[in-house]
């Protein structure tokens, strides 16, 4: 039975801090760019080698090497800097969401034919003083159902917001995993360079000593510390990204308890028309839920099929049952472990937010520390140079 | 008999006028001499009027002007025309100061693209193309500084190069005597070539403050695209 299908919400797991050695390698480069990389820092290796080592042009080379992916970082720093507010923000939408449906919890609860107690009466005493109360207890619907259609539309319109979040999120992580590309190159370039000056000093120690120590104290020294700020900054980037991927999953988990609570409550109302009709000939109308009705199943395809597939069922049980009233519990009942489902999903997902926040807070902010450096260093030094190892993309 | 080098030169300088940006600058430059001889036509037209209506409520209240009073007339609209001749003029003259700290940074383009005009015919022919470069960024510029906050670090940022970075650049080399700018020395490259690198560097700066302005926009426009799809289309697009 469709609606007996429990609806599971999994919170996906809180991102865990990435460790910036790991960070290298995770977005793929193609071999051609690879073989470029390989090429230019191999042409600036014996470029640098060749010059005397106390040239000023020798110190401009080696100025290159402390720009080296300046850009790259700053752009992905921006980043960063705009994704950390997001999870958070999506709590807050999430709060959004909980209003409502904690408000709709109460007006339902206030429906429930198994608070009411004269529902379950009316079975075994079939006497005619409790008819009148059957039929104050359906009129309670619609007096109801105004404020009900409001909640639910609400709940769609705070959906909405969460969609919007996600389409959102799908484009920053666009521009995150551009911005990781770039990352990648300059890291992949690093490690080529570090390789070749390190290859190139040891085979200078013989024959020229001096260049080779030159070549250890500047070149070495600023491309291991630039290696360095690259693979934090990498490391916090694609920390946010998988952060990022982890608010759009709670989102669609939360999109569909919303749907599902929404179904759910228009499924109660619509059980309530058949047994109003059922149990005392009341003609129960409820215009206003079956026209949200309608707009509902036409946004949500997925969800209209359920709809039309439960209260079809209900609609059979209902007319055959001989205790429609329980039925209607049913119903309620559905709305009730839907709304249960939330909240705990909720909890959980609210717990490993916080936890990826807190991570990603952390590594943002050491990011932040070399970030500053870098900027420093870019402007003690010449106004920005293009910096030659940048592939144009 | 030219040198070779002043053939490739004036190649150069042909080349740069045909080019589409030199093309559109003539065109707005042609657009603003057109605006500045409506507005100075306008104002002489106006001053023709009231020094008339002048002369005609003199004539009714007091008595006919005479001859003198005609030669009169016709001095001050004379004196009338010089006058608004000056005074139209004026907007260029402010334009020529410096764009500094103290302008409106929705107004900082236009002013430090007047400005650079001005300098113009004071640089190199080398610098011209990336003159143009730059007068192009600048008029994508503006408007995206309109909506800009003057305390945002990016207003910032582009307050510091158009109204720092560029005339400073700009006055260091005229600072330099004309006989020394073409020659290289002292293993650095000629004032006019680091003048040219320097000009590029700014137009390639401008360029990329107006994609990072734009950068937000962008991001709106496909995250509504995005939305559309995911709400419509459900999910990934097939």
């Amino acid at each position: 039975m469709a609606s007996d299908a429990d609806l599971v919400l999994t919170p996906p797991p809180p991102v865990a801090a990435v460790a910036p050695e790991k960070a290298a390698g995770l977005v793929p480069l193609d071999d051609g760019q690879r073989s470029e990389l390989q090429k230019r820092a191999d042409a600036f290796v014996s470029e640098l080698a060749a010059l005397d080592a106390n040239s000023p042009e020798f110190g401009k080379k080696v100025d290159q090497l402390t720009n080296m992916g300046r850009r790259e970082i700053a752009d992905a720093a921006g980043h960063s800097n705009r994704f950390l507010d997001r999870p958070v923000r999506a709590m807050d939408k999430e709060s959004g969401v909980g209003t409502d449906l904690a408000a709709l919890r109460r007006t339902i609860e206030d429906l429930d034919p198994g608070r009411q107690g004269a529902l379950s009466k009316r079975r075994f005493l079939g006497v005619i003083p409790f008819g009148g109360r059957m039929r104050t207890y359906f009129d309670g619907y619609k007096s109801a159902q105004s404020h009900i259609a409001t909640i639910l539309e609400r709940l769609a319109s705070g959906k909405d917001e969460l969609l919007k979040d996600n389409a959102a999120i799908d484009v920053e992580r666009q521009g995150l995993w551009a911005a990781m590309g770039r990352l990648e190159q300059m890291i992949q370039i690093a490690k080529s360079l570090d390789q070749g000056l390190e290859g190139k000093a040891a085979e200078l120690d013989a024959g020229d000593p001096e260049k080779a120590k030159a070549i250890r104290e500047s070149a070495l020294f600023y491309t291991r510390q630039r290696a360095q700020d690259l693979l934090t900054q990498m490391a916090v980037t694609v920390q946010g990204y998988l952060a990022l991927d982890l608010v759009k999953k709670n989102n669609i988990e939360l999109i569909k308890g919303v749907d599902r609570a929404s179904t759910t409550t228009v499924a109660a109302l619509k059980t309530a028309v058949t047994v109003a009709q059922a149990l005392n000939g009341q003609k129960l109308v409820l215009n206003q839920i079956t026209a949200l009705n309608t707009t509902t199943a036409n946004i949500i395809d997925s969800t209209g099929e359920l709809l039309r597939k439960q209260t079809g069922e209900i609609h059979s049980q209902a007319a055959a049952s001989t205790v429609p009233v329980d039925t209607l519990k049913r119903a309620f009942q559905n709305i009730y472990q839907t709304m249960d489902a939330i909240d705990a999903f909720k909890l959980k997902a609210l717990d490993s937010m916080k936890q990826t926040v807190d991570a990603l807070g952390a590594e943002v902010e050491k990011s932040k520390g070399y970030i500053a450096r870098a900027e420093g260093a870019a402007q003690s030094g010449q106004p920005a140079q293009a910096d030659p190892f940048r592939l144009a993309s | 008999m030219p040198s070779s080098d002043d053939i490739i030169a004036h190649a150069a300088e042909l080349l740069r006028r045909l080019s589409p940006e030199a093309r559109r600058q003539a065109q707005r430059r042609r657009e603003r001499r057109r605006r500045q001889a409506t507005r100075i036509a306008r104002r002489i037209v106006i001053a023709f009027v009231l020094i008339l209506a002048a002369v005609t409520a003199f004539a009714f209240l007091i008595g006919p002007i005479g001859q003198s009073g005609a030669m009169l007339a016709a001095l001050a609209f004379l004196l009338a025309v010089l006058g608004i001749a000056q005074v139209s003029r004026e907007p260029d003259l402010a334009a020529a100061a410096t764009p500094n700290a103290a302008v409106d940074i929705a107004a900082l383009p236009q002013r430090t693209e007047d400005w650079l005009d001005r300098q113009r015919m004071a640089l190199p022919a080398p610098a011209q193309r990336p003159l143009d470069a730059i007068s192009l960024q600048l008029e994508a510029l503006g408007p995206q500084l309109a909506t800009l906050d003057a305390r945002e670090p990016a207003a910032f940022e582009v307050r510091r190069l158009l109204a720092d970075e560029l005339p400073e650049l700009v006055r260091n080399y005229q600072k330099v005597p004309p006989a020394l700018r073409r020659t290289a020395r002292d293993g650095a490259e000629s004032p006019d070539r680091q003048l040219v690198e320097g000009l590029g560097l700014i137009g390639e700066e401008i360029a990329r403050m107006n994609e990072r302005l734009a950068a937000g926009d962008l991001a709106a426009l496909a995250t509504q695209g995005r939305y559309l799809e995911l709400k419509y289309r459900g999910g990934e697009p097939d």
